[in-house]
């Protein structure tokens, strides 16, 4: 039993999934759903389109250089079964999977935290170019402060005026 | 005038199911990068027998776009069209593979940018640089924080 990898988005293909189309130069090209065949018969570039997973990685988006990535490989000659092989083989895979999403999740965070940075700066500078709209109740709070400190003067100015007008 | 169809037209366009189906599927564009780089490919293509099948007893061949055209007029009109202009810009990254579908999948670690592709035919970029490391050197490598992990070697990790 062989796990195919899909041509267009690169899923995995398990036995008696997917559409096999040989080209008239019988090259294989395996799809693991209509969706991926159609996709290439539309002559699309997996590398454009931003669902599959070679557009992920290409554009950074995905953990794509790593030493975690060297272990799954296509072989052609089997191994013939060994108890104590397949004991050690498990746990290496175990470990490997360990180890890559530990990379994974700290390429994520760091991804994430340059995104923060940009949109943090983004609305800094939105902020810094509509100014006018956001001053004018900064401006009010301002004249209002101002207004209460000169309440008491303006009290005992009325009522010097009151005075003046009784007499 | 009757009405024209503007709705359900894409299932029903029998030039659009045509153009989009296998049967006399007209040559992919990792076929056609081959004819370009491959020196052997390429004077073949370029120096075509004549065939009275073909349009213009196929001497006028434009490779970018895998077209025969009636005459030199109409070969040198195609190469000012937009199509021709589109094609030949698609045609200058290096052609998507299976092996890069694999790496992306996790299968090898190289992946390129569609920018970092311009390479001539022949060097396999995505591979390049891995016969080097084995598993068990690799493994080992990653170890340092993980005593509990054993020694590996070769040939079985996708042994099932």
């Amino acid at each position: 039993m062989r796990l195919e990898k899909c041509f267009f988005c690169s899923s995995t293909i398990y036995p008696g999934h997917g559409t096999m189309f040989v080209r008239n130069d019988s090259k294989v090209f395996r799809f693991c759903r209509s969706k991926c065949h159609r996709n290439f018969k539309m002559k699309r570039n997996p590398r454009k389109v931003r669902w599959t997973k070679a557009f992920r990685k290409a554009a950074g988006k995905e953990l794509a250089m790593d030493t975690t990535f060297e272990f799954e490989k296509r072989r052609n000659v089997p191994v013939r079964y060994d108890r104590d092989l397949m004991q050690t083989t498990l746990l290496a895979m175990k470990r490997i999977r360990e180890i890559r999403e530990r990379r994974e999740t700290q390429f994520y965070k760091n991804r994430m935290k340059a995104a923060k940075e940009k949109q943090i700066k983004e609305i800094e500078t939105e902020i810094e170019r509509n100014i006018s709209l956001v001053s004018l109740p900064a401006a009010r709070k301002i004249a209002r402060e101002q207004a209460e400190k000169l309440a008491p003067v303006k009290a005992i100015k009325e009522d010097q005026d009151a005075k003046i007008a009784d007499e | 005038m009757t009405r024209v169809r503007r709705k359900r037209v894409h299932k029903n366009n029998k030039e659009f199911r045509k153009s989009i189906r296998t049967r006399r599927r007209p040559r992919d564009l990792d076929q056609i990068y081959e004819d370009i780089h491959d020196p052997a490919k390429n004077q073949k293509m370029t120096n075509q027998p004549e065939d009275e099948d073909l349009p213009g007893l196929g001497q006028f061949y434009c490779l970018e776009c895998a077209r025969y055209f009636e005459g030199p007029d109409h070969l040198s009109k195609h190469k000012l069209s937009k199509q021709h202009k589109q094609r030949v810009r698609e045609l200058k990254d290096e052609p998507y593979t299976h092996e890069e579908a694999e790496a992306a999948a996790g299968m090898g670690r190289a992946i390129k940018s569609p920018s970092q592709v311009n390479r001539p035919l022949g060097v396999t970029p995505l591979l390049a640089g891995l016969g080097a490391a084995t598993p068990a050197s690799v493994l080992a490598s990653l170890n340092t924080a993980a005593p509990t992990a054993p020694p590996q070697s070769d040939d079985h990790m996708s042994h099932n």
